[in-house]
């Protein structure tokens, strides 16, 4: 069982798009899986469960107010279980900031029930906040999605950057599994974007890069994974080829 | 997001708990008969000196027990056989887990050579005397003589 977290600190990168379709995409290879919306705009949630209300989410959890059990719900459209997100989450910081083990909480929430996935994914808030701090912590690594032609390598060395303070004051090291071009078009300027991903970072970038496809927006604005939206699009199959290709 | 931020903070441990901290040395190549040190202040102001070892290719890295957040300096120094060669300037800084500089030496020792590499001195080889050195010689002689025929009379 891995708890991996999707994260840019760059808006805008198709972050939460990534984390649902590949959690639907693995869920859809047999895996069981658990995602959660750690992200106070709800984006995965309404992603997933379009309007529909909760009345305990990841909030209660991290609050202490529910055990992490009773948030859980489960989609059958996406075949997977998922935490959802609320507005609530954005002030979370300052309620938690003089608790003892604040930046813990997430990860001793889900010792509980980690055993019952083969992979947790979380979908980070851009933001970097305490939440954030907390869902790197819970994570054994990250995936970093980017889109390359709106030059999105500043959030990666923001990322870079946080994992570094993570490991100095909180001596808790996070590996990088790769990076995931998203919105991908043939062009130079794309191409010579990745290749300094390569060069200069020396990170991982999946090679099932996801093409700039109207499918993708559609699939998420009807609250369904883009492999059964429009399975023979290119972008579903890239999906479901870059699902395994992290796994 | 800067080495400030209490967002890196380790709320479970309290200013001046004992913690375990990795110091990390990049980008720096040593030789076979050299030997790379780190020397820590500590708060107290006592002085510990270790050996660093090799992480990777141009990294090494010293684990020692810190007080957690206290006030500490460290200096990088490479030496061989006993003589310091290349030394870093005293990083500054509060002790965390993790602590990592690159290499970049500075020249304090006025016998070490522009490059930072001490300079190579032939000790059997005779010394070279340019126009420079005669004319300053002979200029020094001249009134070490002068100096000799005032002060006597001769």
């Amino acid at each position: 069982m891995a708890i991996v977290s999707v994260i840019n600190q760059k808006g805008g990168v198709a972050k939460t798009t990534t984390a649902v379709n590949v959690a639907a995409s693995w869920a859809k290879q047999g895996k069981n899986i658990l995602l959660i919306d750690l992200d106070p705009q709800s984006s995965a949630t309404r992603s997933v469960f379009a309007d529909r209300e909760f009345e305990k989410t990841i909030y209660d959890v991290v609050a202490g107010q529910v055990p992490i059990e009773d948030v859980i719900v489960h989609s059958e459209e996406f075949g997977i279980d998922m935490i959802p997100a609320e507005i609530m989450l954005s002030g979370i910081d300052m309620q938690l900031a003089a608790h003892f083990g604040r930046e813990h909480i997430l990860r001793r929430k889900l010792e509980a029930i980690e055993r019952q996935y083969d992979s947790i994914l979380i979908d980070c808030s851009p933001s970097l906040g305490l939440m954030t701090v907390n869902a790197l912590l819970a994570s054994k690594d990250i995936i970093i999605p980017i889109c390359p032609e709106y030059f999105s390598l500043k959030g990666i060395e923001l990322i870079l950057e946080t994992l570094q303070n993570i490991r100095a004051g909180l001596g808790y090291k996070v590996d990088v599994r790769g990076v995931v071009i998203t919105r991908f078009r043939d062009r130079k300027i794309v191409r010579d974007v990745i290749q300094q991903v390569r060069d200069k970072y020396d990170l991982r970038v999946f090679t099932n890069f996801i093409p700039d496809n109207i499918a993708v927006e559609e699939a998420h604005h009807r609250h369904r994974p883009v492999h059964k939206y429009a399975p023979n699009c290119a972008a579903a199959k890239a999906y479901l080829e870059l699902a395994a290709e992290i796994w | 997001m800067k080495k400030g931020n209490p967002l890196f903070v380790d709320s479970t441990k309290f200013r001046g708990d004992l913690i375990a901290t990795q110091i990390e040395l990049k980008s720096v190549l040593i030789y076979e008969d050299e030997a790379l040190f780190v020397i820590v202040t500590t708060h107290l102001g006592a002085e510990r000196r270790i050996q660093m070892k090799m992480l990777d290719d141009k990294s090494y890295e010293a684990r020692l027990h810190l007080n957690h957040q206290s006030q500490i300096g460290f200096q990088f120094v490479i030496e061989k056989q006993g003589r310091r060669l290349l030394q870093s300037v005293v990083h500054k800084g509060q002790a965390q887990y993790s602590m990592i500089e690159n290499w970049m030496p500075v020249l304090e020792d006025p016998t070490l050579g522009v490059t930072g590499r001490p300079t190579e001195v032939d000790s059997g080889a005779p010394a070279k005397i340019t126009d420079e050195d005669a004319i300053a010689w002979a200029r020094e002689s001249s009134i070490n003589v002068r100096s000799l025929i005032d002060k006597w009379g001769l």
